[in-house]
């Protein structure tokens, strides 16, 4: 199980969902300057394919109903990394009409990394820690979803403004 | 400068007292109108070579009651920014679409429509545009009260509420009696 | 054909790169280098911090709030509460760290928060992030936002003002006051210096709009006389200031003083109404305690009667301030406004000797006692008694009333306080030639205030300190010839207490001078009441100062008391918190009787 854990942490395969302005960070840490990929993080397109779903920033109530979708979407294990202050408690959007301030209340946020925007140091670190979360079985947000879906979607259903809300069947 | 005075000059001539014109700096000019002379005025400008409708945009000036609906208009060849201004009732704000002057309208009327609750008769797709599953009022509105909606919609942590709040004084007659 | 050969080892060309320093940085192992003025986590020096708060009300996220921190102990200028940041909304823009006005918090280079908790994201900064002196986003005068330097007050040349009575301070312009006014960043750490807590950040902001009513009701509130403290306050709320910290504090005696004088009718704005409360309040002494008891008492609608000894109201305001510093028009118009509500005032009857106390407390409801302290305290040295050496607050008295004082063409003043400095400056005015100030201690350890004694040398007062009187010197017919003195060395009393002069007496030396005046303290003068009352009062350990409860009573029923016999401050605006203090307790006692 250690073995099989830990090979897990050294191939992740990230899907980087950048609707916020983090996004700009994500180069530099791709390329060569920090050269994310010696840690064995891939960015991959699509959400099937994909272990890491970064959400770079602030989410509209609008893009928050894809995120869902996607991270649905993705197999197990799944793990979620928010990136910057704003999916911490809404950063410089804390009092904006249209988007979500705390992220963990509709997906579940294995790490997050302050800072507006974080560095890319910031994320290489973030991704070292997830890693060895992974390695020691710590990073368990894809389990929490699993056992509070009701909450999660009740959390979701709140904000689309409906009286019950379900990503697999819109 | 001379163009923006041909300009206005035939606007005055062509629509009257009732156009109140006025240039306000180099290449810019507003022209108010009721609105009932918004439509025709919209005609003739785009007759005129005003060709580019650059936005709508929307004041709410809520003490008067009253929204004001701005056009930007723009000329290429005469190089100038014309600023057509109109103001309608804030309780009932309606406008005829101007879809038939300017196709591009309908992307900016929707827009107004969900920000600030004006319907525009005439447009056949007045649905959402930015807000999906909105259920508020429209937030633009100066009435809307964000933090309020904020808070009971995503459960904001406001720290301020423990700010500290200094000592206010109790002035005579403040306090009911006097 | 060669093309075959070359496209065959052109791939071994990347051996050269082989001993080359790569492009990408090791991360995690080895940290890239930061630039210096990175904007990264919050530290905040608690020592130097004094809560004002500016950083919570900049805050455009408004990620930060001010809360309570225990061990830290809340004195004037200086509270308990530190900032708290919270990092889920904060986005390091550093507004904060520009208007710090102590320079105590400040953005470290640090900037890795990485966790798996929302609720790390919040907490009170305080060194634990710190990358050291010189990192991160420091607060600089050099460029900070704020405006550390305050406008001057214009003032007469000294040499044209030594020879009159007219006022010094000329008064800020408008123009003044509102860049003055500007500079307040509404933090109300003022109000904690202030003894009777007015409502600074509040008046100021009501002056710099121009909405001078406003601020005269604010006055109002807790301060029956602005002007004169807007003119003559030891201005406490100014040490309490935050800008005090790194540079020249808001001139909010100035600013007040300026706001009350631009408005001349006080009626037109206050209103004359009084309340409809009945009882009958005798009020011994019409100083500022005096006068703020009874304005705030016959606001409520009691009977006010003022006993005063002199012929002229105003008490120390009148007969101790000179009128250079305190015009004669301020006290008509603050004591003018108070005595039009129906205020009603005895001259010339001083207990004791006119009326009895125990007879007034039998026929009023209450009585305050506000008499202040009126004599002066001597040397106690040999030859003091006499023609040529008086007391300053006798000196002073006679000069304010228009009385002709004898003195000579050479005076010497003894004593550092306030009331020193006027004994210096009032016989320049009289046509003296030379005035000598004598001090037994240095000249930072004066009690005056700096910018007295600043006016003071420069309109010519000599400073003669370190020098202790030990003899005044007279000739055969009595007359003083000079003073003689020894010199002082100053012994160390260990940290945190005030040094000590020791008197060197192995050499003596003259000051040939043919006035004395001193000024070294002044004593209350009980003699007014009756044994048995005496005796019933609380006397604190000095035996000088009577004490009272919070409500502002003695420890007789019915007999109350402010001002410099109760509080050891001695300024008309501990007068004047005194006085609001005991009218609360006036109005309550006779609300229970």
């Amino acid at each position: 199980m250690g073995l099989f854990r830990w090979s897990q942490s050294r191939s992740l395969w990230m899907m980087h969902f950048c609707t916020g302005c983090g996004a700009v960070e994500m180069p530099p840490t791709m390329t060569s300057r920090y050269d994310m990929e010696r840690f064995g993080i891939i960015p991959m397109a699509t959400p099937r394919q994909a272990d890491i779903l970064l959400i770079t920033g602030y989410l509209t109530v609008k893009t928050l109903k894809r995120v869902v979708r996607s991270y649905e979407q993705m197999a197990d294990p799944k793990y979620v990394i928010g990136f910057g202050s704003c999916t911490i408690n809404g950063g410089m959007y804390w009092d904006s009409y249209n988007t979500v301030k705390q992220l963990d209340l509709y997906i579940p946020v294995d790490l997050y990394i302050a800072g507006c925007m974080p560095r890319p140091d910031s994320i290489i670190d973030a991704f070292v820690k997830l890693r060895e979360m992974i390695a020691k079985g710590e990073a368990n947000g894809w389990k929490r979803y699993r056992e509070n879906l009701e909450w999660y979607r009740t959390n979701q259903a709140k904000v689309f403004n409906v009286e019950k809300w379900s990503a697999i069947e819109p | 400068m001379n163009g923006e005075m041909e300009i206005l000059e035939k606007v005055k001539k062509a629509f009257g007292e009732k156009a109140e014109t006025a240039p306000k700096w180099e290449r810019q000019s507003e022209i108010k109108v009721p609105l009932e002379l918004l439509h025709p005025l919209l005609g003739y400008l785009r007759a005129q070579g005003f060709g580019h409708l650059a936005m709508i945009s929307c004041v709410d000036w809520i003490e008067e009651g009253e929204f004001e609906l701005v056009y930007h208009l723009w000329s290429y060849e005469k190089r100038l920014h014309l600023l057509v201004k109109t103001r309608i009732d804030r309780e009932n704000p309606t406008v005829e679409t101007i879809i038939p002057i300017f196709r591009i309208a309908e992307t900016y009327e929707r827009e107004l429509h969900e920000m600030f609750g004006i319907d525009f008769p005439g447009n056949p797709n007045l649905t959402p545009l930015f807000l999906e599953d909105w259920d508020g009022s429209p937030p633009m509105r100066r009435d809307f009260d964000t933090r309020k909606y904020v808070e009971e919609k995503y459960g904001m942590i406001d720290l301020t509420k423990e700010l500290w709040k200094r000592e206010e004084p109790v002035l005579e007659g403040e306090n009911g009696e006097d | 054909m060669g093309t075959g050969l070359k496209n065959l080892l052109n791939p071994l060309d990347a051996v050269k790169y082989l001993f080359k320093k790569p492009h990408t940085i090791r991360l995690p192992y080895e940290p890239k280098v930061i630039a210096n003025r990175y904007r990264g986590i919050h530290v905040n020096d608690w020592d130097l911090c004094v809560g004002c708060g500016n950083c919570a009300r900049i805050c455009t996220c408004q990620a930060i709030t001010m809360v309570p921190v225990e061990g830290i102990e809340p004195k004037p200028g200086s509270t308990n509460l530190r900032p708290k940041v919270d990092y889920g909304k904060c986005s390091f823009c550093g507004q904060c760290v520009d208007v710090c006005p102590t320079g105590s918090l400040k953005l470290s280079k640090n900037f890795n928060l990485i966790s798996t908790n929302r609720e790390d994201y919040v907490f009170i900064p305080s060194k634990e992030w710190d990358s050291g002196p010189g990192t991160g986003w420091e607060s600089d005068l050099e460029y900070s936002i704020l405006n550390f330097e305050r406008v001057e007050m214009p003032e007469r040349p000294p040499e044209e003002r030594r020879k009159d009575f007219e006022p010094v301070i000329l008064g800020f312009s408008r123009e003044q006051a509102v860049v003055e006014g500007m500079r307040c960043l509404g933090c109300a750490l003022c109000m904690d210096g202030c003894p009777t807590r007015m409502f600074i950040p509040q008046y100021i902001e009501a002056i710099t709009d121009g909405d001078y009513e406003k601020s005269l009701k604010i006055f109002y509130v807790n301060n029956p006389l602005p002007e004169i403290c807007g003119t003559v306050c030891t201005h406490r709320c100014e040490d309490a200031c935050v800008y005090s910290r790194r540079g020249q504090p808001v001139q909010i005696r100035y600013l007040k003083g300026f706001g009350a004088s631009r408005i001349d009718d006080r009626a037109k704005v206050l209103g004359t109404k009084v309340g409809t409360k009945k009882g009958r309040v005798a009020v011994i002494g019409a100083g500022p305690a005096g006068f703020t008891v009874s304005y705030y008492l016959r606001r409520e609608g009691f009977d006010v009667t003022i006993f005063e000894a002199l012929s002229v109201p105003g008490g120390m305001m009148k007969v101790g301030i000179p009128r250079y510093r305190l015009s004669q028009k301020i006290l008509d118009r603050e004591i003018g406004f108070i005595t039009s509500l129906g205020v009603e005032i005895k001259y010339n009857t001083r207990i004791g000797r006119d009326i009895k106390l125990s007879q007034l407390l039998k026929e009023f409801d209450a009585v305050f006692l506000g008499v202040g302290f009126h004599r002066g305290i001597k040397m106690g040295i040999p030859g003091e008694d006499g023609e040529g050496v008086m007391q300053a607050v006798d000196f002073l008295r006679k000069v304010n009333l228009g009385e002709e004082v004898k003195i000579g063409k050479r005076i010497l003043v003894v004593g550092g306080g306030d009331v020193a400095m006027d004994a210096t400056r009032t016989p320049l005015r009289l046509g003296a030639e030379e005035v000598i100030l004598s001090y037994r201690r240095r000249e930072v350890d004066m009690p005056a205030s700096e910018e007295e004694i600043k006016e003071a040398k420069e309109e010519g007062v000599v400073f003669m300190t370190q020098t202790l009187p030990i003899e005044v010197l007279r000739d055969a017919n009595g007359k003083v010839t000079g003073v003689k003195y020894v010199r002082t060395r100053m012994e160390d009393q260990g940290p945190g207490r005030r040094p000590k002069p020791v008197p060197i007496m192995e050499e003596t030396f003259i000051f040939e001078v043919d006035t004395v005046i001193e000024a070294i303290g002044q004593t209350p003068d009980y003699s007014l009441m009756e044994k048995e009352i005496r005796e019933k009062l609380t006397f604190d350990k000095s035996g000088k100062r009577v004490v009272v409860d919070e409500n502002g009573m003695t420890s007789v029923e019915g007999l109350f008391a402010g001002g410099d016999i109760v509080n050891y401050r001695g300024d008309i605006i501990s007068a004047v918190a005194d006085a609001v203090k005991a009218a609360k307790g006036i109005a309550r006692y006779l609300a229970g009787k």
